[in-house]
This record gives structure tokens, C-alpha cells and sequence, in this order.
């Protein structure tokens, strides 16, 4: 039983499919990459998966339950965390009061003063933020927002993390760095579901990775592979290239 | 008597429709609730009412005077004080032109006393009959002008440059200043409009109503719900809302008494606040749920 | 390293601490002798003064930390003085009638605050100006022991008028301390963070486990029981009571002036709002009767001009602007 189930998911923005019945599995203990040009409805389905927006269509499970279309904040109780592509932090609270409410409200549910502190710093810690505690976050560059984002899922102790597009913006160094940090909390034991435009960060990072076009899954595998497939080629730099570089390496 | 009341709300419908474009617009356009919108009307009444005192003048001759007035009032209160406000932060207005409003009821208290007036024109007794029943001219009159001056703001808006920069302003600030149209002044017009349109609804209503420094409090209702129900920023959610507004509001009083007008009107304002937030001719947003 | 430290300031400015315990302190003592050797005028003043902190602190709990706009919860001062009124009417004691106001108004809120709550920003600041405005018209249509449109007499306390007003005084205190206190203690409890979470955003908050709707209809009635009492209270004290009177609009918008004057989402801010505006609308009204409106909405535009972020804030950025001019970098 796979930790993640999701089966036919559609959602509709008016006339347009967003995403068309879209399936996959995620096994415990994996890091799996969502890819796709601009557009293919990868924000979407996050959305989808994290229950922000309702399906049209489809079910998913999580952990054997299903959990389709549950309020967002009883997702994140069971264990589902999430960042955004364009970070939200809580501008007039503290990098530690931020992420104590993760620790406060997602699936660790702490309720003591020093409980909740704790976590945060540790979760701080694994983040690299810690010398940064007291700070106000529009007072923190865009690489640390985008850390205390991850800083906030972590403290909430989730089984799975939903990263939307962590690396854009960031230059390589911040990069590397990010994708240590994946490592790492993977390596802790959380599922990973890594939505991702950086493919340096896909291919070091992903144990499989399914390609989104047009709001439909184009393929599905090991991501080298997977990126060196016409169809996924051609999706991203059109069929001119695709038909010129058939079957050379990416 | 039920087709007296009907044609009669229909008719006063469209005065309250006149009455709320104003204040819908300068919403749609710069997101701002003016609270001292009704004092617009009643200033516009008043022009109306001290020219026909001192000058004999017919009500629907005064009108422009009166417009214009308030144009120069709105213009200059958007354009010297709201402006910067707005940079604060949008929900400010809401307490700036609270005591705008203030200011300005209580300057007219000073100025011409609480009396209530009234304005008499000539044809006041005058009654045309139709569709089986008598309706007072001043009515009609009130009606038709407030339809030629909602229709033509819509023409403004739409064929005029000027009215297309207030359109586009409204769909989408940053593209349309990327554009080269200036958002300030975009504002500081569209405030003087909305004002002007107020003058002119405060002057119409001079012939059918008294006129007094709190007489803005009987448009409340009316302004908040029809802005709803049309769609904040649309002209024609506008005048189409205000007829149903004043249909609604003849029939809940014919069938259920005047005392309960007024909560009929709160009632579909919040039933469309909560059910269709966008109005009649509003634009639906997708993608968030509940 | 110097070039990222210009942007990354730390965030608390040393507040001294002591010293604003210590001011408190003093304050409280003031205020606790006060009836003592103050005339019946200004005694009658800092009541209102009091009656402000808790409709404001009620007013900071739903605005200035979960950040929705409610520019009518004054409909709830009106609530509570109807409840307190209506109950008293029906021969209940006073201290019962105290805790009707405050548990009606709270239920009300809970009830209406779970479709209205869902209402964002604008939308939200003016639903509740219509329900402030439609109460008038409710209580009307009721009639029966609300008294309707003609107006509801409370039964009157059996003490002489002095001592009575002193403990009026002494009832409004004590509920700005209180009021006062659930703030402060709100902000220390995962409760308080959650509406701070919402206030800053509200989906991340519901994406990291808050349940938002809950959240705000439950600050929404802690704000409405706080302000209720107020009402209840004043009820009593001017033992009769109106539809528009009661329900009067200005009070919620007064509240909100003094929430912006103190600084939203402070625990002191209300106090500061409510000193400085109710003390200075009493000396204008006392200096120009007849033009008192028009000199307190010119105060209320020149407020939102000119320290829409609270006096604090205005004066720490003339401070910081004298500095800049006058003195070394």
C-alpha cells in the first residue's frame, strides 16, 4: 500500500481542464518529482493534493484513508505538509513564532510554551536559520524565506512534504545547498513530493519523477530516463528539437 | 394599488440606481468605500434647493450646477486626502471618509441649520397617467433623467479614452499604469464622477423628497445593496439592481408594511454578500474554495 | 557579510520593559482613587473612558490580531445593553443581566459568525456595518419586552446616585482589566497565534493544521462577550436605552479610531486610543458645542493622515525623522 493514492484527479477553472484524471502512486519513504513545462497544471495539483482546491474528479488516499476533498487543516493533521511557490510567511511574526506554529497546529499538535519552542528551534536548526529567530521575515532574503517555509512544514513532524517549486530564485550555491537539505529530511524518514522546474535538483534528488503536460501525465519513471523520452522532449522544447536530437542523451 | 406601488418603486428605483453608481465605481475602481458618499447626494440637493430659493431656478435646470459642484468636491477630496490613504491602506478609507462625512453634514448643519426644506417646482402636483395608474411627473421625471445620465456613463466609459482608462484602471492597476495611464488621476476623476452622478441623484430627489442635513441616512441601505447586488464597479449592475431594489422594496412594503423595508434590504444584502458575492455583472473568481 | 547585514535588521526593538510595567502600575493606582477626589463630570468622563477600553480591547481581538475588519461590532455593545436591559425588565437582577449580555452577545457571534466570518476584507468590514445597521430595525419589529421603537426603561438601582456611579466606575475598571488581560494572554496562547496566522495569511495558516474557520468565529465572540458587557453595562447606567441609540453606528467607528490611534494589535494600544480620543472629543465638545461633530471628523481624517499606524508608530518615525536631520548618522 503505496502512502500516497491518487486516482483520476480533475479539476475544471470554467471551460478549462486545469488537470485531467491524473493517477500516481507515492511509496513511503520516496522523494517523487513532478515536472512539466509552464502551465501543465503542476501548481494545481498540488493544490489538488493538499486539499486548497476542491477535485472535480477523483479520489486520493493517504496512509490507507481516503481523504478526498478533507479540509485543508485536517489534511495537515495526519501528516501532510506543504510550501508555497510564492513564499507566505507571517510577516509580523518571528522566524521563530512562525515556525512554533507549525509545531502548534500541524500533525506534532504540541501545546506546551516550551514544547512548541523547542521544536521550532530544532526545526530551525535542521534549516540553517537558527541565528535568525528573532528576525521578522520581510527582513529576510528570498533563499531564507523560502527555508523558513520548509522550517514551517518541518515543524509541524509531517509523514509527507509537498515542496512547490523551492529552488526557483535561488542561485546554484543555494541550490546545492537546497537539495542537501531535501536529502537530509528524506533521510529522516518523510516522503517527499518535489514539484520542480530546476532539473539539476530533479535529477539528484527524484527516485521517480511523472512528467504534467497540458494538465495530463505525460509518463511516469526513473527521471533520467524519463527526460530523455521524445514525448517529455518534445513538451518542453517543442517537436522541431525533439525530431532533430531523436534519441541522443539529454 | 398593487400596480401603484409597483410602478412607483420601479420609478424610485431608478433615483437610488443613479444614487449608487457613484459609489460602486470609486469601490470597483480604487477599492474604496466612501462612507461620505451619501452626504454627496445630500450636498447636491442642497445646491438644488439654494438655487431654486435664491434664483427661482427649476430643479432639473440646477442639476448640472449641482454636478458640478460635487465634481469639484469629489475630485478635490480623492485627490488631496484619500490619495495618500489609500497608500496606507484600503480599509482606512473606510474611517477617513467616515469622518469626511462628519465634516460635511455637520458644515451644512452650521451653515442652513436642521430645518428640513423642500423644493417645490412648478409641475410638482402635476400626475401622468400610466400602465392603469397616476404617477406624479416629478417621478417620471426623476426616473428618465437618472436612466440618461446612468446610460450615458456607460457610453463615457466605454467609448470615451478618459472612461476607458477608468475601465481599465479597475481591471488591472499595474498593466494599465504600465500603460502610461496615471492611477492618481485616474482616481481623483473617477471620485469626481461618482460625486457629480450623487449631485445630480441628491438633486432629483430634492422634487420628491425633503431636504435636510441627514437625509443621506434613507440612502444607505439602498447604495450599500444595490452596489452589491449589480456588482461593485459595474454601471449597468447598477441601474438594473436599482429598479429591482426599488421593486423589492414597493412589494415588501405593500405586502408586509413599511416598517419592514428596511430589513427586507438588509436581508438581500447579506443573501448576496454570502450566496453570490459577485453580484449580477460582477466577475466570478475561480480556483479558491472554501 | 555588511552587504546582507543592511537587510537583515533584527526584528525587536529593546522596548523598555520595565519601565511600561512600572506606567501601568501607576495608572492603575490613579485610576483606582480617582472617584475619590474627582467632580461627577469627569468621573462621568473616565467611565466613558473605561466603557471604550473594553468595547476597543473587544474591537483589537477580531481586528487587530486576526485581522478582519469589523467596522460594526458595535452591534454587539447594542446586543448586550438589550439583553442586560431586557432581562432586568423581566426582574432579573443586575449582575444576571451583566452575564446575558455578555453570553448573548457571544452566542450571537457565534452563530452569525460562521457565514459572515467567511466573507473576506471589504466584503466582511461592510456585511457587519449592515447588521449594526439592521439590529436597529430588528429590535424595532421585536417590540415586547425590548421595548421597540419606543425605547426600553431599566429598572432603577435602589443606592443613592453617588455611590452608584462610583460603582459603575469601579464595574467599567474592572472590565478594562480584564479586558485588558484576556488580550495579553491571548497573544501568549496557540490560540493567539493562530490569528495572527490568519491575519498574515490565511491560507498558509490552514495548510499548517488551523482550523481558521473555528479560529475567527471564536475570537469573534470573545471580541462580541467583551463588548457586550460594555453594553450591559452602560445600559444600566443610563437606564434607557434606544434602537439608535444603542445601536449607533459611531460607537463601533469610535472603537476603530481608537484601535488605530493606540496601534493595532497591541495590548496597551486600546487603552492609549481610548484616553486620547474620548478626553480630547470631551474637551472639544466642552469648547465648541456647536461644531463638535465637524472638529472630531476633521481630528479623524487628520489621524488617518498623518499616524494611520497608531501615535507610537507616528511618533517613533518623527523621532527617527528628527534624528536623521539633526543628528550623527
Amino acid at each position: 500500500m503505496a502512502l500516497l493514492e491518487a486516482r483520476d484527479l480533475t479539476i475544471r477553472f470554467g471551460g478549462v481542464l486545469a488537470i485531467d484524471s491524473i493517477g500516481f502512486d507515492v511509496e513511503a519513504g520516496q522523494i517523487f518529482g513532478v515536472i512539466g513545462p509552464n502551465g501543465a497544471g503542476k501548481t494545481t495539483l498540488l493544490n489538488a493534493i493538499s486539499s486548497v482546491y476542491k477535485l472535480d474528479a477523483g479520489h486520493i488516499r493517504f496512509e490507507d484513508r481516503d481523504v478526498t476533498n478533507m479540509a485543508s487543516h485536517r489534511l495537515s493533521r495526519l501528516g501532510v505538509a506543504r510550501t508555497f511557490q510564492i513564499v507566505q510567511p507571517f510577516n509580523h511574526m518571528t522566524v521563530r513564532e512562525n515556525v512554533a506554529v507549525g509545531a502548534m497546529y500541524g500533525h506534532a499538535r504540541l501545546r506546551q510554551r516550551g514544547e512548541y519552542f523547542d521544536a521550532a528551534d530544532e526545526a530551525l536548526l535542521r534549516t540553517g536559520l537558527l541565528a535568525k529567530a528573532g528576525f521578522l521575515p520581510p527582513h529576510l532574503t528570498l533563499s531564507d524565506r523560502k527555508r523558513l517555509e520548509v522550517a514551517r512544514a518541518l515543524a509541524m513532524k509531517p509523514r509527507l512534504l509537498l515542496l512547490d517549486e523551492v529552488m526557483a530564485g535561488l542561485n546554484l550555491t543555494e541550490i546545492e545547498r537546497t537539495i542537501e537539505l531535501v536529502r537530509e529530511i528524506n533521510a529522516a524518514g518523510i516522503t517527499v513530493i518535489v514539484i520542480e522546474h530546476v532539473m539539476k535538483a530533479v535529477l539528484a534528488l527524484c527516485d521517480r519523477a511523472m512528467v504534467l503536460n497540458f494538465g495530463r501525465k505525460l509518463t511516469e519513471g526513473k527521471p533520467l530516463d524519463v527526460v530523455n523520452e521524445p514525448a517529455v522532449v518534445e513538451a518542453y522544447l517543442g517537436s522541431r528539437f525533439a525530431k532533430s536530437h531523436a534519441g541522443s542523451a539529454a | 394599488m398593487l400596480a401603484q406601488a409597483t410602478v412607483n418603486g420601479i420609478l424610485l428605483g431608478g433615483l437610488y440606481g443613479l444614487a449608487t453608481v457613484g459609489f460602486s465605481m470609486v469601490w470597483g475602481v480604487m477599492g474604496v468605500i466612501n462612507l461620505a458618499h451619501t452626504s454627496f447626494i445630500m450636498l447636491g440637493a442642497y445646491v438644488t434647493y439654494f438655487l431654486f430659493e435664491k434664483l427661482g431656478m427649476d430643479p432639473i435646470v440646477s442639476m448640472p450646477f449641482a454636478m458640478a459642484a460635487m465634481f469639484v468636491l469629489g475630485y478635490g477630496i480623492q485627490r488631496f486626502i484619500l490619495n495618500g490613504v489609500i497608500r496606507t491602506s484600503l480599509l482606512l478609507s473606510l474611517v477617513v471618509t467616515f469622518g469626511i462625512d462628519l465634516v460635511l453634514t455637520d458644515a451644512t448643519i452650521l451653515a442652513f441649520t436642521s430645518d428640513v426644506r423642500s423644493v417645490n417646482a412648478s409641475y410638482a402636483s402635476t400626475s401622468v397617467a400610466m400602465f392603469g395608474t397616476l404617477v406624479p411627473l416629478v417621478r417620471l421625471l426623476a426616473a428618465g433623467m437618472s436612466l440618461m445620465l446612468g446610460v450615458a456613463f456607460f457610453v463615457f466609459l466605454r467609448r470615451a479614452s478618459l472612461g476607458q482608462a477608468i475601465l481599465a484602471t479597475a481591471l488591472d492597476r499595474e498593466m494599465s499604469n504600465l500603460m502610461g495611464i496615471n492611477p492618481q488621476k485616474v482616481f481623483a476623476l473617477t471620485a469626481g464622477a461618482g460625486a457629480a452622478l450623487a449631485g445630480a441623484a441628491g438633486s432629483l430627489s430634492s422634487m420628491l423628497f425633503p431636504v435636510s442635513p441627514t437625509m443621506g441616512v434613507s440612502f444607505i441601505a439602498a447604495v450599500f445593496v444595490i452596489t452589491v447586488l449589480g456588482g461593485i464597479g459595474s454601471v449597468e449592475g447598477c441601474i438594473v439592481a436599482g429598479f429591482l431594489y426599488g421593486l423589492v422594496q414597493a412589494w415588501a412594503a405593500y405586502f408586509l408594511g413599511t416598517s419592514y423595508q428596511e430589513i427586507v434590504a438588509f436581508a438581500l444584502f447579506l443573501a448576496v454578500l454570502i450566496l453570490r458575492p459577485q453580484g449580477l455583472f460582477g466577475r466570478a473568481f475561480f480556483g479558491e474554495h472554501a | 557579510m555588511s552587504g546582507t547585514a543592511v537587510l537583515e535588521r533584527p526584528a525587536k526593538v529593546p522596548i523598555f520593559r520595565p519601565m511600561v510595567w512600572m506606567a501601568v502600575a501607576v495608572g492603575l493606582v490613579v485610576l483606582c482613587a480617582a472617584p475619590l477626589g474627582i467632580s461627577p463630570y469627569w468621573l462621568r468622563v473616565l467611565t466613558t473612558v473605561l466603557m471604550y477600553v473594553v468595547i476597543t480591547q473587544g474591537l483589537n481581538v477580531i481586528v487587530g490580531i486576526t485581522g478582519y475588519h469589523a467596522f460594526g461590532n458595535g452591534v454587539f455593545f447594542g446586543i448586550g445593553a438589550y439583553a442586560c436591559g431586557s432581562s432586568m425588565a423581566a426582574g432579573v437582577p443586575f449582575a444576571a443581566g451583566v452575564l446575558a449580555a455578555v453570553a448573548v452577545s457571544a452566542a450571537c457571534a457565534l452563530i452569525l459568525g460562521w457565514p459572515i466570518l467567511r466573507l473576506k476584507g471589504h466584503y466582511f468590514a461592510i456585511a457587519t456595518v449592515a447588521l449594526n445597521l439592521a439590529a436597529i430595525q430588528i429590535i424595532i419589529q421585536i417590540g415586547g419586552i425590548t421595548g421597540g421603537a419606543q425605547g426600553l426603561a431599566l429598572p432603577l438601582s435602589t443606592w443613592e446616585p453617588k455611590p452608584l456611579y462610583v460603582a459603575i466606575y469601579y464595574l467599567m475598571l474592572a472590565g478594562a482589566v480584564v479586558s485588558t488581560a484576556i488580550v495579553a494572554l491571548l497573544l501568549k496562547l496557540p490560540l493567539g497565534f493562530a490569528l495572527r496566522a490568519i491575519r498574515d495569511s490565511e491560507r498558509a495558516a490552514a495548510v499548517m493544521g488551523i482550523d481558521t474557520t473555528k479560529a475567527k468565529v471564536f475570537a469573534w465572540a470573545i471580541s462580541a462577550g467583551m463588548t457586550g458587557f460594555a453594553g450591559g453595562v452602560w445600559a444600566y447606567w443610563i437606564t434607557f436605552i434606544e434602537p439608535s441609540s444603542a445601536f449607533d453606528p459611531g460607537v463601533g467607528v469610535k472603537a476603530y479610531i481608537m484601535l488605530i490611534i493606540g496601534g493595532m494589535g497591541s495590548i496597551l494600544g486600546p487603552v492609549i486610543g481610548a484616553f486620547v480620543l474620548e478626553i480630547v472629543s470631551t474637551l472639544v465638545w466642552g469648547g465648541f458645542l456647536k461644531a463638535h461633530q465637524l472638529i472630531l471628523g476633521l481630528l479623524i481624517v487628520v489621524i488617518c493622515i498623518v499616524a494611520p499606524n497608531g501615535i507610537i508608530d507616528a511618533g517613533t518615525r518623527l523621532a527617527r525623522l528628527w534624528r536623521s536631520r539633526h543628528g550623527a548618522a
